[in-house]
């Protein structure tokens, strides 16, 4: 199934804007969550906790959903298909993996947001939460560096799916084969 | 695919050359970029997961029962609440 150029510009250009959108976000995540262990400043700690709540459900979030959707819609849409490239394929596998974390540490951004609004100070018991911010913001920011990667250089390697699409797509016709839709 | 920076399907959108099509000829086996990336994803998956046990992470909040907007003790000791 290959959609008409229209519609495919404006699956491509929704996700090059949510997926350049998600890592910038995710970067600042990261600023933020190094400014809330490292800072001495308890005002500054606390806005950083309060600023990073809001920019995951706000920004990080959505645009991890647009990013992934958009990103299937384009691969269906075209001969690049889902699951015929290793690399289309790992891009997706790590696009869910890193949606999927985003989303269990909704749970300890909003505990420490929350904490942030009604208390002055971050005790110990919070270092370890604190420091799983940064550790899965960095974790984050390296895995959207590779999708970028892996976008830019597309590596060769088809899958055994793909070359089977491939060669029925050739007995069939080599007419649509001649040039990409 | 889903990630940064969409993949563009035609020479002409890629400025790239025969790399870029999706049409190229298939390899019998699976190439030794996938393998290494493969190792490599799982190693740094991994390192992660350990990472993350060694903090204590999502033990530490089910114990808070987190999401009941209950901060732990030491927030409590240490806080003073806001109107």
């Amino acid at each position: 199934m290959t959609m008409p150029p229209p519609v495919r510009k404006f699956a491509l250009t929704a996700h090059v804007l949510s997926s350049i959108g998600w890592f910038g976000a995710v970067a600042v995540f990261l600023a933020l969550a190094i400014v809330g262990i490292a800072s001495e400043d308890v005002e500054l700690t606390r806005a950083a906790y309060l600023a990073m709540k809001l920019s995951t459900w706000s920004v990080i979030l959505p645009l991890a959903f647009v990013s992934l959707l958009s990103g299937v819609v384009s691969s269906i849409g075209t001969n690049w298909g889902l699951f015929r490239h290793y690399r289309v394929l790992l891009k997706l596998l790590i696009s869910i993996f890193i949606t999927i974390v985003l989303l269990i540490h909704t749970r300890p951004i909003d505990l420490l947001a929350d904490t942030a609004a009604h208390t002055v100070a971050f005790g110990a018991d919070f270092e370890s939460q604190q420091l799983m911010m940064v550790t899965a913001s960095s974790a984050a920011v390296v895995a959207l560096i590779v999708l970028t990667v892996l976008s830019v250089y597309k590596p060769r390697g088809m899958t055994r799916y793909g070359a089977r699409k491939l060669h029925e797509q050739c007995n069939g016709g080599l007419s649509g084969l001649a040039t990409p839709p | 695919m889903a990630g940064l920076l969409a993949d563009t399907d035609s020479k002409a959108e890629t400025g790239d050359d025969a790399r870029a099509s999706p049409n190229r000829a298939p390899t019998d086996s699976t190439p030794r970029w996938v393998k290494a990336f493969g190792i490599a994803t799982l190693l740094a998956v991994m390192a992660f997961a350990i990472m993350h046990d060694a903090g204590h992470g999502m033990a530490h909040l089910a114990h808070w029962g987190v999401g009941s907007q209950t901060p732990p003790p030491s927030a409590a000791e240490h806080g003073t609440h806001h109107p």
